[in-house]
């Protein structure tokens, strides 16, 4: 059992997670790592370094640009730490399991990471929602000794499954524009006078919140075409 | 199983012991004062099985209608007879024809009771038979020469009681006080025994002073809801029974208590255990003698890997809860040991050494069942994983059950159950051939908190899991037929195991329940869609009054 979710059309390319250079989906995978915090020389550079708790919590979206923390160039070289390019997938693997999130800038991670660099069949915006939409899989995995982890063995034979990159485009920024939408709740609720009309915003939002996260697997299982979705708008 | 009321009686009893038990111990470390109380908990158990005893010997020796009858009109004076009675009520035969403990008149409770509070070099006298006199220097060495003397009158408890009461850091009139209070426990109840009923103080207790000791404590106590699991699962109802990490014998507890409650006779097992903790080994002797049951637990207390106690033993039915990821655990001389079957274990974790320790115990046709570490499901560390690749390929492994976590008192750590048995084919046991194939059960789902940090089963979770395991291997008396859950269960082969690398972990094979999976239904769009352009409306609206506003504002007019 290393089946999403949910099933896919029949036509839709499937593989798992292990890298694999001919099918085009996922090229390669880079651990994160940490370099020894006890040398001044490695730290506050213009590296940055991502931990799992910057992309939990008050996180909302998918992108990150900057860190808490940089690193230096010595600090990447002297550390099993890889520079990741920008649209890699970084997914954390412990505490907690499954937050996702995609680099925009040149990026480093620590050891809390698996990071998948995607080839040109696969989106890494359209994998980073394949993941967040099947995080109950991942929870379900993380099988830790001591604490919840995912371990290699277990990430690489999940399944993936992604229509075309045309598709993958419109089913992204399908979703793109609701969370948009979503985004752009909190702000418009600062900009009323009448509390009245605060509170419906905040109640549209919740709304179409619950809508978003009905719609992800959706679109993900190809049950909804995202042209339908964009005519309709 | 005894009716409620009963149960609300063992309960409250228990509650009331422990709280006026614990009020004594003052500042006494759990640990030592455990041995103290449970000791003391075992004296009134023999004590009690011996007066229990005593008034059916002399209710026989006064019913003119008894083989046994000594009519008093044989006798001149009243006093003679009341002698001859006395003489006769100490005659040993009669307690060791119905298997009860010979307690020599120092150490009957009564005696304990009247002296404990006497001041140092008073003089008592102890008439068993004979007339002899005692001089009391103080409480604890009263405890000890006590339990001194129940031992020399009998072989089987040799070694088992712990005699150091005079060296207990513990005030005398605590001590005093600790035997007043075991003194209120009744030793017989609407329909319970004094076995019932000591026993389940006595084990009630073991569980307490296991949260009291906390992390070293939960070492020798294995939480209830895991040990009645596998005691579900494994049903041991005959024949021999060995736990090679016994602690203080809970899982030897409640198969008696099984085989009970399926009407058997606790005749029908045997048990063997080996456990290395000097007091813990001596706790489970205790254990079984008060239940009565017939038990072999080597010579001495010793480490299961380099002293094996049981040699030549081919279990029935083996259960443990062996320490978790034993770091010191190798010795040289286990080198080419014949339990290594299937690979050398490494160094610096014994997991797989108990494993194939208790397959080498496992007879042909038997079931083990033992609780270990989550890690041991997919580690592959130092050839972790190619013994576990053995184990799969020679088609031992017959299921495996995957636990929540904060079921124990002493780890927070994820563990699970694995149940071994050489030969899975169809036989009397097992109606269904299953052969190529394991069971995996994800329990992770199951169990209610009872406080703010443990968790336990209730009866309905135990006999989902039970149940399912019973009904896969065919040895359900339920007319219903084993099927997957998905979520919960699932039969799986070896080409699956294979698949997923010879991981044994539950959770990947059992696939999803219908409330984890996404709603797939299809939602009103258009609605939503109403919503969305009526909100991005006003985005529209907000973002041009704002551009608005700060033109105005930057071109030196105040806006409106």
């Amino acid at each position: 059992m290393a089946a999403p979710l949910f099933d896919c059309p029949k036509d839709w390319e499937k593989a798992t997670l292990e890298p694999d250079k001919f099918k085009g989906l996922i090229v390669s995978v880079a651990t994160g790592s940490t370099p020894a915090t006890t040398v001044d020389e490695y730290w506050d550079g213009d590296v940055p370094w991502l931990t799992p708790k910057e992309i939990t919590g008050d996180f909302k979206g998918l992108y990150v640009s900057a860190t808490e923390r940089n690193i230096t160039s010595e600090g990447l070289k002297n550390s099993s730490a890889k520079l990741l390019p920008p649209g890699t997938v970084m997914l954390s693997k412990r505490a907690p399991v499954g937050a996702v999130a995609v680099n925009t800038v040149p990026m480093a991670t620590n050891q809390g990471f698996m990071n998948f660099v995607c080839g040109h069949k696969l989106r890494p915006l359209y994998l980073a929602l394949w993941l967040k939409a099947n995080i109950t899989y991942l929870d379900r995995v993380a099988n830790g000794s001591t604490y919840p982890e995912l371990y290699k063995n277990d990430l690489f034979e999940f399944e993936i499954c992604a229509p075309s990159v045309e598709t993958q485009d419109q089913i992204v920024n399908a979703i793109l524009s609701l969370e948009f939408a979503i985004l752009l709740g909190a702000p418009l609720e600062q900009t009323s006078s009448e509390l009245i009309e605060t509170r419906r915003i905040r109640g549209e939002t919740a709304r179409l919140d619950a809508a978003c996260s009905r719609l992800i697997p959706l679109l993900l299982s190809g049950q909804l075409d995202p042209r339908d979705f964009q005519k309709s708008k | 199983m005894p009716p409620s009321d009963s149960q609300s009686f063992l309960r409250d009893l228990d509650k009331k012991l422990w709280t006026a038990a614990d009020k004594l111990r003052s500042n006494l470390d759990a640990a030592v004062y455990k041995h103290a109380v449970l000791g003391l908990i075992f004296l009134k158990y023999v004590s009690d099985s011996f007066a229990q005893r005593q008034a059916e010997i002399e209710a026989m020796l006064k019913d003119p209608e008894n083989d046994f009858f000594v009519d008093p009109a044989g006798y001149d004076q009243p006093a003679k007879y009341d002698e001859a009675i006395h003489q006769e009520l100490e005659e040993r035969d009669y307690y060791i024809e119905k298997n009860v403990f010979w307690v020599p008149a120092l150490a009957r409770w009564q005696t304990l009771q009247d002296s404990a509070k006497l001041p140092a070099g008073t003089e008592i006298t102890v008439k068993n038979g004979k007339t002899t006199t005692y001089k009391i220097t103080s409480t604890g060495k009263l405890i000890d020469d006590a339990l001194e003397a129940v031992e020399k009158e009998n072989p089987k408890l040799k070694n088992v009681l712990n005699k150091n009461y005079t060296q207990l850091q513990i005030d005398p009139a605590n001590l005093a006080g600790l035997i007043d209070l075991i003194a209120t426990i009744p030793f017989q109840h609407a329909d319970l025994h004094a076995k019932d009923i000591l026993g389940h103080v006595y084990e009630y207790f073991l569980g307490q002073f296991a949260l009291a000791e906390g992390k070293k404590g939960g070492q020798y106590f294995t939480p209830k809801s895991i040990v009645s699991l596998i005691v579900e699962m494994i049903e041991p109802y005959q024949g021999r029974v060995y736990d090679p990490a016994m602690g203080s014998g809970g899982f030897f507890v409640q198969s008696e208590r099984f085989i009970e409650e399926h009407g058997g006779t606790i005749g029908d097992i045997m048990v063997f255990g080996q456990e290395s903790n000097p007091t813990t080994w001596r706790l489970a002797a205790m254990n079984m003698a008060i239940r009565g049951i017939d038990f072999d637990f080597g010579k001495e207390p010793a480490d299961t890997f380099t002293r094996d106690q049981h040699p030549d033993l081919r279990a029935d039915f083996v259960m443990a809860n062996p320490p978790f990821n034993v770091k010191e655990w190798w010795n040289s001389k286990l080198a080419d040991d014949v339990r290594w079957k299937y690979g050398t274990p490494p160094k610096g974790n014994a997991n797989f050494a108990w494993i194939q320790h208790m397959l080498h115990h496992l007879a042909p046709n038997g079931i083990a069942s033992f609780v270990l570490a989550n890690g041991s499901m997919s580690a592959n560390q130092s050839g972790e994983g190619d013994i576990r690749r053995r184990l799969i390929e020679a088609d031992i492994v017959d299921c495996m059950v995957q636990l929540p976590s904060q079921l124990f008192y002493s780890t927070s750590i994820p563990v699970c159950i694995w149940c071994l048995a050489k030969n899975k084919g169809a036989s009397k046991k097992r109606g269904t051939e299953r052969r190529g194939e394991t069971l995996f059960i994800d329990a992770r789902r199951l169990g209610r908190m009872v406080d703010r940090v443990h968790k336990e089963f209730t009866d309905e979770d135990i006999a989902m899991v039970a149940g399912a395991y019973r009904r896969w291997r065919g040895s359900d008396e339920g007319e219903e037929e084993y099927r997957d859950i998905p979520g919960f269960c699932s039969s799986a082969t070896l080409k699956e195991i294979e698949f997923h690398k010879f991981a044994l972990v539950p959770g990947r094979y059992v696939g999803f329940s219908a409330e984890e999976k996404p709603d797939l239904t299809h939602i009103d769009l258009k609605t939503e869609l109403e919503a969305l352009a009526a909100r991005l409306e006003q985005i529209t609206i907000s973002a041009t009054q704002a551009s608005q506003t700060l033109y105005s504002f930057a071109n030196g007019s105040t806006p409106i």
